[in-house]
């Protein structure tokens, strides 16, 4: 009985189908068509192959180490003198060398071996966080857009009050409160990356929760709702059985956008030192520690690279799905 | 001693105020840029700045400007007990005695004569000098009962002071109380006469403390109603104080900047040490180290008050060695608390000083420009130094490899219990071994040398970096906070003893609830018996031999990892002439000059 989506969807493929076979028409169903349409944008194909090696590096991070034959990313090179020595007299980082293709780090620690696990916290606490908020946004939304009313007003303020947080440092404060021992709230809220995620997805979930919201207040003013009422539907099966597929398409485009905002939030709180416990690495940590070593351009380089060219292709990747999934905006 | 600044000796820090300290002492050992030629790995020391007293050179007159990361603690002389601090007390004030730039014995300056020690040692006689005026608006002369007050001052508990208790165990003295009262062992029989009778034979050692800035005069009565607050208003607003030095505070804002002017009433001829070349001194603190280092390295005219981070000293070494100096500082380590668990184990302790790479400590602080690896608690500034085992140590095989060993770490582990040389029992409060350490560099890698150390025996750890001020004030120097590694601490003497190198940070009798300088908090009474009983020695070969082995029970308590024995690494202006206080291993304002 749902169809909001998928109604604009057969309209599309009616038209490309015309225009690609004239004279025939070909039914496709509406993931082909979009399949179709994302994999015609090239720079978001790269973008999704980039994205695919990057998560295969982080969840093979231990055997591309190997591989490639450096030193693990929390072993200090720092026996000196000697062969395990990577540091100057002065203590100083050394850079790029047949040893270590990226220099080392103010500890003799590979800053290639560093790079390829940082990855790991980088992709863990934005997936993580991104799916919490998303499932909090899409549920709260639901929720307020569906019921409307006194329900309506007070999920919309509390996102307003959420929004109104500074994050940062909200963030600083709950990492600093919730740093020592046991964390916070039973342990609920532990140190390091379990923090990151916690502030992250409670800090972004507000976001994706307006535009659901807005989306439902649409959605549930259709016919198809009205008709599956006065088939005696419940307000709980209209939500998830009608409203929520037609949501998909909103929820995946954002998730792709908020995704890399996500990454580099798990960089900016860790450059403050709010991040993963040392001596786990992240990418933002890396980028902290170095700018200490402002004369050791490869501590910083390799690190920010890594995360540029990570934010990057998620925001290629989320503008592709975005122009796949909604012509309309398309380029 | 003085706690150390974060960057330059590296961390000293101690707090603003344990027990300890007093002027930092120094040794007759101590060295300056080019004393020595070379460093153990071949890096030249020749070339560096010459930082001794140069008066056909130096002219008087100008601003003198200083720069400094570091902010100040306490700058009440009863109070103050911190490296940066006592380049601003020591130009502002005149204690009872003081070290100069070319002499590591005390040398009066209020005091008129060196101090009378009564064979039994249980008596101290100063004699001050006569016609010392106090700055306006007081405008009178210092009498032998303004420098009671300044003991009196020191007793209370609301000035804060660190190492009273330590160092003047006088009698009728306690600092349990909040008022400024009288002491019943100072006598004041004349104007220029003050007589300490103390509770054990303790003055060949309180005679050195009185180079202590603490010993500087107050005016009597006047700081009644300044003292009622803790800190003091003299410490909290020290513009208000009196002052007897060259210079007086004109303007204060914490952690920002300091202005000082000349103090009309102060007298050249009857000081007799300090030249005071600057008209003004202007000190901006809170800088960026790094910016600072640069910025000084770029001036003609700035001092820089704490050291450069390890890239600029490499900088400052490699492109303008004539504006760095290099002189002998004090020890850094890593303390274990052995209160709490796990390190309430001896066996722990000495598997940790085992896997400890000392080697990668010391190059965290820059590498061997400043300091080098350390094998036990009396360092090689301090007299007795050689008594102690000089540079080999007392043999241990647990700190016989300054990079680690695995092997004695394990046989270690085994004796604590761990037959797989991995740590698998319980945890503190904290649940895990919790390090604190400075944040700023090298505070984070020194706390990782120790981390990666702890983890290769198989302990779970949590780091915790904090503001210096606030590690010291919050975690290491508060007991009740149960730290179990403060990896980021440094010590200085107070004056060139074993007594001030081992008392406040190893005896169980400095031990302190708040500003706690002893961070291991060790109470073992067999080396607070040898402490308490070399100080009562008055000869030296004995006394040193005594603290000696004071110093070996430390080591075999394993109460903390001797980390570094530190040099402190110093720039300044291409034209400024900056004199070093080797007793303080930092500038001298009164002996500085502009350019």
């Amino acid at each position: 009985m749902s169809i909001g989506s998928e109604l604009v969807l057969e309209s599309e493929a009616v038209v490309e189908a015309v225009e690609l076979v004239p004279g025939e028409v070909t039914a496709r169903s509406p993931w082909q068509l979009f399949w179709r349409r994302f994999r015609g944008d090239r720079v978001a194909m790269v973008s999704v192959v980039f994205i695919v090696l990057l998560v295969l590096m982080a969840i093979l991070a231990h055997p591309i180490v190997s591989a490639i034959g450096v030193t693990g990313p929390n072993q200090p090179n720092n026996v000196c003198p000697g062969p395990n020595c990577a540091l100057d007299l002065f203590g100083q980082p050394t850079g790029p060398s047949s040893a270590h293709p990226f220099g080392v780090d103010e500890l003799g620690r590979d800053i290639l071996a560093r790079t390829i696990y940082g990855a790991r916290v980088s992709l863990e606490v934005a997936f993580i966080a991104t799916s919490a908020a998303v499932l909090i946004g899409v549920a709260i939304g639901l929720i307020a857009g569906f019921f409307r009313g006194w329900v309506d007003s007070l999920l919309a303020r509390l996102m307003d009050v959420v929004l109104a947080f500074p994050i940062l440092l909200l963030a600083i404060g709950l990492a600093s409160a919730c740093s020592l021992g046991h964390g916070c709230m039973g342990g609920l809220i532990t140190p390091g990356q379990v923090t990151l995620i916690v502030v992250i997805a409670l800090s972004s979930w507000p976001y994706i929760g307006r535009i659901i919201r807005g989306q439902v207040l649409s959605i549930r003013e259709k016919e198809f709702i009205e008709s599956a009422r006065s088939l005696g539907a419940s307000n709980t099966r209209i939500m998830v059985r009608e409203i929520l597929p037609n949501l998909v398409a909103p929820i995946i485009v954002y998730a792709s956008l908020v995704l890399p905002t996500n990454i580099l939030y798990e960089a900016a709180l860790s450059f403050l030192g709010v991040g993963v416990q040392p001596p786990t690495a992240s990418w933002g940590q890396m980028i902290a520690e170095a700018a200490t070593y402002n004369t050791s351009w490869w501590y910083m380089v390799f690190p920010g690279v890594a995360l540029l060219l990570t934010v990057l292709a998620f925001n290629l990747v989320g503008d592709g799905l975005q122009d796949a999934l909604n012509p309309k905006t398309g380029r | 001693m003085v706690r150390l600044s974060r960057t330059a000796l590296a961390p000293l820090a101690l707090a603003a105020c344990t027990i300890a300290v007093a002027a930092c002492g120094s040794s007759n050992n101590k060295t300056t840029s080019g004393s020595r030629s070379s460093t153990p790995a071949g890096l030249s020391l020749s070339g560096l700045a010459s930082t001794k007293p140069n008066p056909s050179a130096q002219h008087m007159g100008g601003t003198l400007n200083v720069i400094s990361a570091e902010g100040w603690e306490h700058l009440d002389p009863q109070a103050s007990y911190f490296q940066i601090d006592y380049l601003v007390v020591y130009a502002t004030q005149t204690p009872l005695y003081t070290f100069t730039p070319t002499s590591d014995t005390p040398q009066p300056l209020l005091a008129s004569g060196p101090p009378q020690v009564s064979p039994d040692g249980k008596t101290v006689t100063v004699h001050i000098k006569s016609g010392w005026k106090f700055s306006p608006p007081v405008n009178r002369v210092v009498t032998s009962k303004d420098v009671a007050w300044a003991f009196e001052r020191m007793f209370n508990a609301n000035v804060q002071n660190g190492y009273a208790s330590g160092y003047f165990p006088i009698v009728g003295a306690s600092q349990s109380g909040t008022t400024d009262k009288p002491i019943s062992g100072i006598s004041t029989p004349d104007a220029t006469t003050i007589v300490f009778h103390l509770t054990k034979p303790f003055g060949e050692t309180m005679a050195k403390a009185l180079t202590l800035p603490g010993t500087a005069a107050m005016p009597a009565g006047s700081t009644v109603a300044a003292d009622k607050s803790s800190p003091s208003k003299l410490d909290s607003n020290p513009t208000t104080q009196t002052f007897t030095g060259p210079y007086m505070i004109k303007s204060y804002s914490p952690g920002r900047q300091l202005v000082l002017v000349r103090n009309p009433n102060w007298s050249r001829s009857l000081d007799g040490i300090r030249p005071a070349y600057a008209d003004k001194i202007v000190w901006n603190a809170g800088a960026d180290p790094a910016v600072a280092a640069r910025q000084t390295l770029d001036s003609t005219n700035l001092l820089m008050a704490d050291g450069p981070p390890s890239p600029e000293l490499k900088l400052a070494y490699q492109t303008k060695k004539s504006q760095l100096s290099i002189a002998p500082l004090g020890a850094y380590y890593a303390a274990l608390n052995t209160t709490v668990p796990p390190f309430n184990n001896v066996n722990l302790r000495r598997a940790v000083l085992a896997i400890e790479n000392r080697e990668a400590y010391l190059l965290a602080r820059g590498g061997q420009l400043v300091g080098e690896v350390a094998t036990h608690f009396i360092y090689p500034e301090v007299p007795g130094f050689q008594q102690a085992g000089g540079f080999k140590g007392f043999g241990e095989d647990f700190l016989a490899s300054p990079t680690g060993n695995k092997t004695v770490a394990c046989k270690y582990m085994k004796l604590a219990g761990y037959p797989n040389c991995k740590y698998t029992g319980g945890y503190g409060q904290y649940g895990s071994v919790l390090i604190v350490g400075a944040n700023t560099d090298p505070g984070p890698q020194e706390m990782q040398v120790v981390q990666s150390g702890l983890q290769q025996l198989g302990f779970k750890t949590t780091i915790k970096a904090v503001p210096q001020q606030t590690m010291y004030s919050k975690f290491c120097g508060y007991v009740k906070a149960h730290v179990n590694v403060c990896p980021t601490a440094g010590w200085i003497e107070d004056f060139p003893d074993p007594y001030a190198a081992l008392f406040v940070p190893f005896s169980g009798e400095a031990i302190v609830p708040i500003n706690n300088s002893n961070w291991a908090v060790l109470n073992d009474p067999v080396v607070n018996h040898l402490i308490d009983q070399g100080a009562g020695i008055s000869d030296l070969t004995q006394r040193y031999q005594v603290f000696a082995q004071a110093d070996k029970r430390i080591v075999d308590d394993a109460a903390a990892i001797p980390e570094v024995w530190a040099n402190n690494a110093l720039v300044e202006g291409s034209k400024v002439h900056g004199v070093l206080d080797p007793w303080n291993d930092d500038w001298n304002l009164s002996f500085s000059s502009p350019s």
